[in-house]
């Protein structure tokens, strides 16, 4: 009885170390990048295509961020963040959205082609990786 | 034109997770050995989880909760919320995320279900609509025929659970390759997702009556049998109206004993395995596959659902043949029992990866659906513009969850999944071989297996998808 309550003991001190010095070094490795910058982004959209394909928008959490699409069809520029910033733009023509990446995560940027002010599904523009 | 490479994404949230950190990935992988190593060196020697263990709770709690009148009133609710989501399917708007419909079905249901199983048993019994519907038509045919009625038929069976393994196969299928239907974030249109409830709501109630009620729920209705599975880790279960605790864990290991619930634990893990990577690690292949299938001639959305079919299937392939070769080495331990039984006797033991699997998957994806579920979603369940209850202005708050709360549960989840695997396990070995040398011999290879998938877990968690 003696050697398994002290196998679990030990165990559990085993256990313990290991959290506190996850603890201890995670604080040093996870401090956060701040933000408080202004970050600008363009896409162009042509053919029904994002030219020269999929961006990768990094930005840091509390950045400004803005975005400008360039398009060859009546198009919606649309970020898939809550909530959502989405901008008409007609064809020809150059529209951009500003605001605030204020939640990490990784989000949708797409073009959604409007027929007849209709929305049309989103082809994709970036990804927008907001890192805490 | 060059087809355009499809845009496959969570299908009802736009925001996905950010990779765990290279710190914490290496952190969660050393923690997933040191742990392994403890757990080893603290064996225990007598089997504890294998007898069944029941101790009622007190009379009153017992009859509060468990009555003919909850009884009722569970499935009355269960039979109403399908009827809300055929009707919002049908009736509401063809936006997915602003329908009540398939949120409710792909996440409230889907994911709060296991949840629900997980904290308060087989709740799901009570709640299952056909179960609710195919009891109140059997006890209107007993009233009118004044004796009950009888299945016509005998479940065959060496299919065991296979018709509910294959069941759930096509709902993941459903929402991971169907809904992300091709070009763009469409999604699952709700239209096409409630004619689905409504196909399986049909196909379960005529095989209810061809097999019997209780037959099919155990067999062959898919989702009875996967939140089964999750409910046999909690200790609320009644048995003959009485309400009871049994030992936490101890109702899996008795889980496994019908053909097919290999394949549904495998399913758990491996449909999960291919969410995390179809935009990750299997991102490129199966774009190149996807061209390869469209440049002989497939159409885009066809080559694009093929080409996933193909890895979905390769994950559960691949999940599946982790476990066999885990219970292959086993089967070098002498005084083992043949290999088919051998693999049947520890298929419970994945049951808590599987779960430590969904809750590092979709974690935030609940909290966030769940967000939307009881705001906008509540009040306005069409997407028309009504307001019910008030909410229809809210939404989803996505500073709710930060990074790393997220990451914590995530990788927390995985290691709690591994240890509890390993205390099956150990404890279905001590069953098997009798004695702790030979228990211990064969479970470097179970050791093996649980740490092959808790760190394919944290890799998938690691992968950014750019």
């Amino acid at each position: 009885m003696q050697s398994r309550n002290s196998r679990i003991a030990l165990a559990l001190g085993a256990l313990a170390v290991a959290v506190v010095l996850f603890v201890v070094l995670s604080g040093g490795s996870g401090s956060s990048s701040s933000g408080g910058g202004k970050r600008s982004f363009s896409f162009e959209f042509k053919d029904g295509q994002p030219v020269g394909g999929v961006q990768d928008a990094s930005v840091n959490q509390g950045d400004e961020v803005t975005f400008t699409l360039k398009t060859d069809v009546d198009a919606e520029l649309h970020v898939h963040t809550s909530p959502e910033h989405a901008k008409d733009i007609k064809a020809g023509g150059t529209g951009s959205v500003t605001f605030t990446a204020d939640a990490s995560g990784r989000y949708e940027v797409e073009a959604h082609p409007l027929v007849n002010g209709e929305e049309q599904a989103g082809v994709q523009l970036a990804e927008l990786t907001v890192n805490p | 034109m060059i087809p355009l490479i499809p845009v496959a994404h969570g299908l009802l949230i736009g925001r996905q997770d950010l990779p765990i950190p290279q710190w914490l990935f290496a952190w969660g992988a050393s923690l997933v050995l040191i742990v392994s190593f403890v757990a080893l060196s603290v064996l225990w020697r007598d089997v504890r989880f294998e007898t069944d263990r029941w101790r009622p709770v007190s009379d009153r709690l017992s009859r509060v909760l468990v009555n003919p009148v909850t009884a009722g009133l569970a499935g009355a609710l269960g039979v109403a919320l399908l009827g809300v989501v055929i009707w919002s399917g049908l009736s509401g708007t063809d936006s997915p995320d602003l329908n009540f419909s398939l949120t409710f079905v792909f996440i409230t249901g889907w994911l709060g279900l296991v949840v629900l199983s997980v904290l308060a048993g087989d709740v799901f019994r009570a709640l299952n609509p056909w179960r609710a519907i195919a009891r109140a038509v059997s006890a209107g045919f007993r009233l009118v025929a004044g004796q009950p009625g009888r299945a016509p038929l005998r479940y065959p069976e060496r299919l065991g659970r296979w018709p509910a393994a294959a069941a759930i196969v096509g709902f993941v299928w459903l929402e991971l390759i169907y809904g992300i239907g091709g070009f763009s974030s469409v999604g699952l249109e709700p239209r096409k997702a409630t004619i689905a409830v409504i196909v399986y709501s049909v196909y379960t109630l005529v095989a209810m009556a061809l097999f019997g009620i209780e037959t099919w729920l155990d067999r062959g209705e898919g989702f009875s049998v996967f939140y089964g599975m999750f409910s046999r880790l909690a200790a609320p279960e009644a048995r003959d109206g009485r309400l009871g605790l049994r030992r936490l864990l101890s109702a899996t290991t008795h889980w496994a004993t019908v053909s097919g619930s290999i394949g549904m634990v495998i399913i758990a893990i491996g449909t999960t395995t291919f969410d995390g990577s179809q935009e990750g690690l299997f991102k490129s292949p199966i774009d190149s596959l996807f061209r390869h299938l469209n440049d002989a001639g497939l159409g885009a959305v066809a080559a694009h659902r093929l080409a996933e079919s193909v890895f979905l299937a390769l994950s559960l392939a691949g999940v599946a043949a982790i476990f066999w070769l885990g219970v292959l080495g086993m089967r070098s331990v002498p005084g083992s029992p043949p290999l088919r039984e051998l693999g049947s006797r520890f298929a419970h033991t994945l049951i808590p990866i599987g779960l430590a699997y969904l809750v590092a998957h979709y974690f935030s994806y609940f909290v966030f659906g769940e967000q939307a579920q009881f705001t906008y979603l509540l009040s306005d369940p069409l997407g028309n513009g009504s307001d019910y209850f008030g909410t229809a202005s809210g939404g989803i708050n996505y500073t709710s969850l930060s990074a790393a709360a997220v990451w914590y549960v995530q990788v927390g989840a995985l290691i709690t999944g591994h240890v509890t695997g390993l205390v099956l396990a150990h404890d279905r070995a001590l069953a098997v071989y009798g004695d702790v040398r030979r228990a211990s011999l064969s479970q470097r290879w179970m050791l093996a297996v649980m740490v092959a998938f808790t760190c394919l877990g944290l890799f998938l968690l690691s992968q950014s998808n750019v």
